[in-house]
């Protein structure tokens, strides 16, 4: 298993801290490879991805660096733009996909665009690169034919998402009030903002228009990922979570159950789930304690 | 003790890591484990987790921990300062075969 730390130096937390490979059976140290860092974050640059032989590690600058699994050895590095904030990495056939938002004045996030490029495995060389002013992006999917990218903007204005060919970065189409989509095989499953309300619904994966009525989702999910249920009557579907709730929307949009995971809490502790693992049909969820001010 | 004396503000005790299981079918629960605290190193029980097959490995502050579904146990811990179960769901990224 590899995770990031950060270090602290000077009296400052350093994002771009080393990777670590652990051996999944023994937890003995396989290798670990540290960069040089001159910003300072409260967490790490990026969380490394794994495709195949290759590990991607997004730091700030920002680069995406491409190590060797096996031994953690860098085969290339790609700095994909100017500016301190780390990029999403996305592993496709071939490659990777990034995608980063670009403060046009350092600290000044109400002007910023966001840039979406594919890099070659073999180099990184740079296959191609869009750029557009939404200014605030969110989150990065992929699927066979097509980048989703999704932005909510800084300035409180409704979230976009837009989709672009895979191959060539030309725009497709774009959409608003979706704030996340997630590829489930050929279907593709958009979640959303109206006003106050949040909701999931098909969305044509070819035109981006919504191909299903708005199911109500409550609370809004800050996470979805797709997942193989083992079951052949719902097939692959989509986990949806927040800090309390675990929900399955199926391919055609429905939400199959919705299940709290968090017990309630005393005054004093904010108590939280962390993202789901998918492991033998099981989401997993670990929820924890953090102290907090009771305001009671 | 009052909800506004200030000894109040510390006198709930954060639980240890808990590590719930839905089935994804149903969404019922299949699992519920309560791990053992950490140590004097992990103040509160804030923590981050991923399973793989019977074993769960749980980040929390300064350390990892492989700890066996079924039994409880803890298999290995790596320990390290700055690691930090905070901040690691930024930037979203997925990807999905079709």
């Amino acid at each position: 298993m590899l995770v990031r730390v950060i270090e602290r130096a000077r009296g400052t937390w350093l994002p771009d801290g080393p990777v670590v490979a652990l051996d999944a059976a023994t937890g003995r140290v396989r290798w670990e490879r540290g960069w040089a860092s001159a910003a300072f974050a409260t967490g790490p640059a990026g969380l490394p991805v794994v495709s195949a032989t290759t590990v991607y590690v997004p730091s700030t600058g920002p680069t995406i660096h491409a190590l060797e699994l096996a031994s953690g050895r860098e085969r290339w590095s790609a700095r994909i733009a100017s500016g301190e904030n780390p990029a999403a990495v996305v592993p496709v056939e071939g490659g990777v996909v990034a995608a980063v938002r670009i403060d046009e004045q350092p600290g000044d996030r109400s002007r910023a665009h966001e840039r979406v490029v594919r890099l070659a495995s073999r180099d990184g060389t740079e296959l191609w690169r869009s750029d557009r002013a939404r200014g605030g992006f969110w989150s990065l999917t992929v699927d066979a034919a097509r980048v989703y990218v999704a932005t909510v903007p800084l300035n409180g204005g409704p979230p976009t998402t837009y989709a672009l060919d895979r191959e060539t970065g030309a725009t497709r189409w774009s959409a608003r009030h979706l704030s996340s989509l997630t590829p489930i095989g050929a279907s593709l499953i958009g979640f959303g903002r109206a006003d106050s309300d949040y909701y999931a619904v098909r969305v044509d994966p070819r035109s981006g228009k919504e191909a299903s009525s708005r199911v109500p989702l409550s609370p809004p999910s800050t996470g979805v990922q797709p997942v193989e249920t083992g079951d052949p009557a719902v097939g692959r579907a989509a986990i949806a979570s927040d800090e309390a709730r675990l929900s399955l929307v199926t391919r055609d949009g429905r939400v199959a159950w919705s299940t709290i995971v968090v017990p309630d809490a005393p005054c004093g502790i904010f108590r939280h789930a962390d993202t789901p693992s998918i492991s033998g049909h099981v989401a997993y969820v670990v929820v924890s304690d953090e102290r907090t001010i009771c305001e009671g | 003790m009052a909800r506004d004396d200030p000894r109040a503000l510390v006198a709930e005790k954060p639980l240890a890591p808990l590590v719930v299981g839905l089935d994804l079918v149903t969404g019922e629960r299949v699992l519920e484990l309560r791990l053992r605290r950490g140590g004097s190193s992990e103040p509160d029980g804030s923590a981050a987790g991923t399973v793989d097959g019977r074993t769960v490995y749980v980040v929390s502050r300064q350390r990892v921990r492989a700890v066996d579904l079924d039994s409880g146990k803890t298999r290995w811990r790596y320990e390290r300062a700055g690691l930090s179960p905070t901040e690691w769901k930024s930037p979203v990224a997925s990807c999905s075969s079709a």
